[in-house]
Parts: C-alpha cells; sequence; structure tokens
C-alpha cells in the first residue's frame, strides 16, 4: 500500500487540494475550475474528490491530511489587525469572524463530517508550505529559497535555504511589512479587484514611467537587504473599506473607479509600483545569494506570479538558475503542504521534475458524449493530421480552442486548457477579445515557443515551461510576432519540450512547418471573469456562447 | 403517525426560526459586543501597555528580516494549530 498524504489550502483565496504518494504527486486542482467560481475559496470537496479518484483510493486510505497553514496562529494575528485599526476595522470583523467561527478553526471536524476521514490531520506554517513547493518539486539538491506574499500567518516574507529534503528558513518579515499587501492597496487604488487585478496591474506598468517611484519609496523604505517597512499612516489592512488610507489619497490623487478610463497618472502609478516591486525582491535575493553562497534560487508566493520581476531576479541577482513552481500562489500551498510531510518528515523521495499537468482528464467517450448532448459534430483525426489542420486554422487568423489531456495546476495555461492564435497577425489581439475573451486592451497575449527556438526570437538562456519569466522580445523579431510582444518589448514566454507535452508540441512545430515561426498565441481557455475550463462540457459552452472559430477537444475538431 | 409528522416538522421549523433569530439577532449583537467591549478593553490596555505586537519596527534599524522561529516542525509539531 502506498503512503498517502493530502495537501490543502483553503478560507482565504484560490483554495487546492494536492495528493502526494510514496513522494510523487499523483494529482492537484483548484477548486475554482470544478465550482466554476474564480478564486473560490471554500473547503475544496471537489478537487479532494478528484485528488482521491485520480489516486484510487479513498478517504479512508489516506495516511495524513495536512492544512497549508496554522489557524489559530492566523486567528491571533487577525485579532491583532483588528486591534490596530480599531474602532475602524469593525466592519471587516463583523464580515470576517462568522467565516472563522463556521470553517476556518474546524479542519479535522469539517474533513471527518465531509469526508469520512478520522486520521492525523498536520499543520504546516503558511510559508514553510510555500518553501516547500518551491524547493520539492524543482530539479535542484541544493538551492536558496524566497517567499513573499500578502500574509500567511504573521509572515509576509522568507528567506533560507533546501538540501536533499530538508528546509531551513533563517530569516522571516511579518505583518503589516507586506509586499504583496503594498501591491494589492495599489492594485486596488487604480480600480482592480485585488488577488485578481495585479497580473493586470503588471501589463499596464509597460504603458507608463515611474514618475512616482522616489514618492512611493518614501513611504517604503528599503534596506540593502531588501527588507522594509511600510508608512502605516498610508495604509489600513483592516479598514472598513480601503486597503490605503486618506492620505495616500492626498498624496497620489483620487483613487480610480472601477471601469473608469485610465489616465496617464494611473499608468505611471503602475509603473512605478512594478519599479518599486522589481527594486526590492531584487534586493532581497542579492543579498540572499550573497549570504548562501547558492548557484540556484526557488521562488514561491504569490509576489513570485510577477514574471517581469522574476526575469529581473534571473538576469540580475547572481543566481544562475531560478525555479518557480506553476502554482506559485495559495493554491501550491496544498502542494507544499503535502510535499513536506511526504519529503521532510516521511522521508520519501523527491519526484526530481515538476509536471504542471496534474488535474482532470477526459476519455475519447466522454467527449463524443459531450458533442453529442451539445449537438456538435466534429472531425476525429490521426494525431499528426489534428496537428496540421489545427496549425492552418491558426494561420488562417481562427481563434482556435484546444483541450487536450490533464488540466494544468496553476494559473496560467499550458497547452492542455488554451486558446490559440496566430502571433505574426497584429490584430489577432483585438480579434481573441472582441470574439472570446473580452480584456482589458493593454493585457498582452502570451507567447509558446519551441524550447529550442525560444534563443532566436527572445533574450533568453533558461528554460520557462511554466510561464513565469518574461524576457525581451529580440529586436529584429518584433516585426515577426507583433501580437506578442508587450509595449516594454517583452514577452511571458512558455517553453515547451516534446517530452512534457508532446501534443502541444508537435501542434506548434506543425504551425512552424506551415508558417516558418515556432510559436503560438496560448491564453487560457475561459471567458472573462471565469476560471479556466476544465471538461470538455465547459468547453463547449465558450465554443458555443463566443464567437470562437474552432474548437479541438482530444483528437476531434469542430469548426462553425 | 401524522402526529409524528406534524410533531416534527414543527420541531424543525422552530429550529430554522432559532437559526435565523441566532444568523439575525445574536451573532451581530454577539460581535458588536465582542468587538467594542473585548477588543475595546483589550485596545485601551495594549495602548497604555504599548504593545509589542501592536508596535512598528524602529524606522531606524538596519534591517526588517527577524530571525525566523517555528520552521523545523517535526511530526508532533505539525499536529498543533498554532
Amino acid at each position: 500500500m502506498k503512503s498517502s498524504v493530502l495537501g490543502l489550502s483553503c478560507h482565504y483565496h484560490d483554495s487546492a487540494a494536492c495528493l502526494m504518494q510514496d513522494g510523487r504527486i499523483t494529482a492537484s486542482a483548484q477548486e475554482e475550475r470544478f465550482v466554476r467560481r474564480k478564486n473560490a475559496s471554500d473547503l475544496p470537496l471537489q478537487a479532494i474528490n478528484y485528488c482521491l479518484q485520480a489516486g484510487n483510493i479513498t478517504a479512508l486510505d489516506l495516511d495524513a491530511a495536512v492544512f497549508y497553514e496554522k489557524p489559530f496562529l492566523k486567528l491571533a494575528r487577525v485579532f491583532t489587525g483588528h486591534l490596530r485599526s480599531f474602532p475602524r476595522s469593525f466592519g471587516g470583523f463583523r464580515r470576517s469572524m462568522p467565516h472563522w467561527l463556521q470553517d476556518r478553526l474546524s479542519v479535522p471536524i469539517t474533513l471527518r463530517e465531509e469526508l469520512g476521514f478520522s486520521g492525523q490531520t498536520y499543520f504546516i506554517k503558511h510559508h514553510l508550505s510555500h518553501a516547500a513547493s518551491a524547493f520539492f518539486p524543482s530539479p535542484f539538491e541544493e538551492a536558496a529559497i524566497l517567499t513573499a506574499d500578502a500574509v500567511g500567518e504573521w509572515t509576509t516574507a522568507s528567506r533560507g535555504t533546501g538540501r536533499g529534503s530538508r528546509i531551513r528558513i533563517d530569516d522571516e518579515m511579518r505583518f503589516p511589512d507586506s509586499l504583496g499587501l503594498f501591491y494589492t492597496a495599489v492594485t486596488t487604488y487604480l480600480g482592480f479587484e485585488a488577488h485578481e487585478g495585479e497580473g493586470t496591474v503588471m501589463g499596464l506598468a509597460a504603458y507608463g514611467r515611474p514618475s512616482f517611484l522616489d514618492r512611493l519609496r518614501r513611504i517604503v523604505p528599503m534596506r540593502p537587504d531588501g527588507s522594509f517597512t511600510l508608512d502605516k499612516s498610508y495604509f489600513d489592512f483592516y479598514g472598513d473599506r480601503r486597503l490605503y488610507t486618506p492620505r495616500f489619497v492626498a498624496e497620489f490623487g483620487p483613487e480610480r473607479l472601477p471601469g473608469s478610463p485610465l489616465e496617464d497618472r494611473h499608468r505611471d502609478m503602475a509603473a512605478s509600483l512594478q519599479a518599486l516591486t522589481e527594486e526590492v525582491v531584487l534586493a532581497m535575493a542579492r543579498d540572499l545569494h550573497e549570504r548562501s553562497r547558492m548557484e540556484n534560487l526557488c521562488l514561491a508566493g504569490g509576489v513570485f506570479l510577477n514574471c517581469v520581476a522574476n526575469q529581473r531576479l534571473l538576469d540580475e541577482s547572481g543566481f544562475k538558475a531560478v525555479f518557480i513552481q506553476p502554482a506559485a500562489g495559495d493554491a501550491g500551498g496544498a502542494l507544499g503542504a503535502a510535499a513536506f510531510v511526504s519529503h521532510s518528515l516521511w522521508g520519501k523521495p523527491r519526484p526530481g521534475r515538476m509536471d504542471p499537468y496534474l488535474g482532470p482528464d477526459f476519455k475519447p467517450g466522454e467527449i463524443r458524449r459531450a458533442l453529442a448532448l451539445a449537438g456538435l459534430q466534429g472531425r476525429q483525426l490521426p494525431e499528426d493530421e489534428l496537428c496540421r489542420t489545427t496549425a492552418r486554422l491558426i494561420s488562417e487568423a481562427k481563434v482556435v480552442g484546444w483541450l487536450q489531456g490533464r488540466m494544468e495546476i496553476g494559473p496560467r495555461a499550458l497547452g492542455n486548457r488554451t486558446i490559440l492564435g496566430d502571433p505574426r497577425n497584429p490584430k489577432i489581439k483585438d480579434l481573441i477579445n472582441e470574439k472570446v475573451k473580452h480584456r482589458e486592451e493593454f493585457r498582452p497575449f502570451a507567447p509558446a515557443v519551441l524550447a529550442e527556438a525560444a534563443g532566436e526570437y527572445f533574450h533568453m538562456n533558461a528554460p520557462s515551461p511554466f510561464m513565469l519569466l518574461a524576457p525581451r522580445v529580440r529586436e529584429e523579431k518584433k516585426s515577426v510576432v507583433p501580437a506578442v510582444t508587450h509595449a516594454d518589448g517583452t514577452a511571458r514566454v512558455q517553453t515547451v519540450v516534446e517530452e512534457h507535452n508532446p501534443r502541444f508540441y508537435r501542434l506548434i512545430r506543425a504551425f512552424r512547418d506551415l508558417t516558418g515561426v515556432p510559436i503560438v498565441i496560448n491564453t487560457s481557455f475561459n471567458r472573462r471573469g471565469e476560471p479556466l475550463v476544465c471538461s470538455p462540457d465547459e468547453a463547449i459552452a465558450v465554443f458555443q456562447s463566443t464567437q470562437m472559430d474552432a474548437l479541438v477537444l482530444g483528437d476531434t475538431v469542430v469548426q462553425k | 403517525m401524522s402526529d409524528k409528522g406534524f410533531f416534527r416538522r414543527l420541531w424543525d421549523r422552530s429550529i430554522k426560526a432559532a437559526e435565523a433569530v441566532i444568523q439575525a439577532v445574536f451573532l451581530p449583537a454577539g460581535l458588536f459586543l465582542l468587538y467594542f467591549a473585548g477588543l475595546g478593553i483589550t485596545w485601551v490596555f495594549s495602548k497604555l501597555l504599548r504593545v509589542e505586537s501592536l508596535r512598528d519596527p524602529d524606522p531606524s534599524a538596519k534591517t526588517f528580516w527577524t530571525p525566523a522561529e517555528g520552521f523545523e516542525p517535526d511530526l508532533e509539531d505539525c499536529t498543533r494549530q498554532s
């Protein structure tokens, strides 16, 4: 019988489950994909059930469940936060306390009631879960580790090292001095949603000048080692309405209302925020490199979903290699918690490679049934022809939905739940937005490139399999792939190797054979405001409710 | 049989009504009291006693990193929620 441990992250945002068996990741998925509600935070019952099915076990067969943080420590910090903002924090207190009383302090009881699991439940500190999620799936035997997010229990950033099956965290920064909360506060000031709009702000930053940078530096004074403190007179993380204070508004002007037109000062604020964030993480990483004298760096926490900052860490921190797993945010906490128990405490061997395709797969019969139910007829094709046909459709400026194999974990589509487009076509961004995505026009679309050709198009000397780096596009190639070149000349690249995703690789190769360009646009398969599609039914729903031109489900091509 | 059904339904309705009253009245009132009485008194004392976790770090500090604690747990540590 395999030793099985179930990792869980939930109750804040982006809940997820992960099943590890004998040290290998059997399955992992975010609850939002099943309940169809973005950033779902409930106990991930459907994700758990999927993981147990994938492992061919029931909850009774689990040796342990592991929660990705320590709830009572977190509650102590929440009370302290409300005290700091007393009496303005009453609204937040009134809203959050019922959740604490109902479910946040009773994880073992809930697991017993909902799943019949009566074994041992463990609790790992939030940033230790992040650190474990960064180091254990990495290819490194030893590495420095840096984590940064909004806040766990008390910790907002941590640094340390990993060797073999051991992790050592040396230092931490503590609430309320938080880079993640600072980024989120300014994101909401700019009229975007917390925990959702940060990536949008990163994209917006390329259109502005960092004209507020000096003023932001004054309210976020930083030391050479990257540590900093926030001037609390500008921020109020437990206030009733906003994460920033009237003083912040007095200093930087009125906040932007959601949906209102973007002005230059908004773009400049985004650019300033991004510049300061890069300064901070770069200083943290350089100092960690000097202290640890290690060549490899592992990163986790929501801050490291910022691919522009990640690229600078790779280029300028002194580390030779950087590893960031695809679910670097809180969803990856489930993976980290399970990995810590499995490797550190039980001594199971590490997996050696991170496979992001850990979600549900659908058999050809299920796809046929879904198509029949929707009244759609498609052509079933052998793989070579399927890839050639899809490549031709992409080259004809068609917007193509592509659902293959197991679903990705993490926020990025990595070639299995993807909308495809032609990167050579300067109008394709508008077309994809008009037909399906309806995103802000300034947001770029990302390229998926054959790994061996990446250096021809981008200034990169390291792979980016999880789309978490943003190298510069080579000057001479900007006009070749205008649709994936962002305003600042970068692109959020995914490098694709045949061994990791054979069919996606062959599709891009077919596109290269047809056009000479080894790149396709890869954007997440969803409608605006919805999570990535999981099942063929959901893919068909997007296909039928939008102007998407073609849909490829497994071996079957459907065209309008 | 029908009496039992009647009483069962009555009981269920009473429970639901009680839950609704708790949700609508007692829970907000309890939270109000907990916040303004409980946290309020704590706030006054924490200000008087200058409790460390409510103080900001010294802005002239050379670093804002602090030594990490509790990050090398064994199985026993991991059973605790705090």
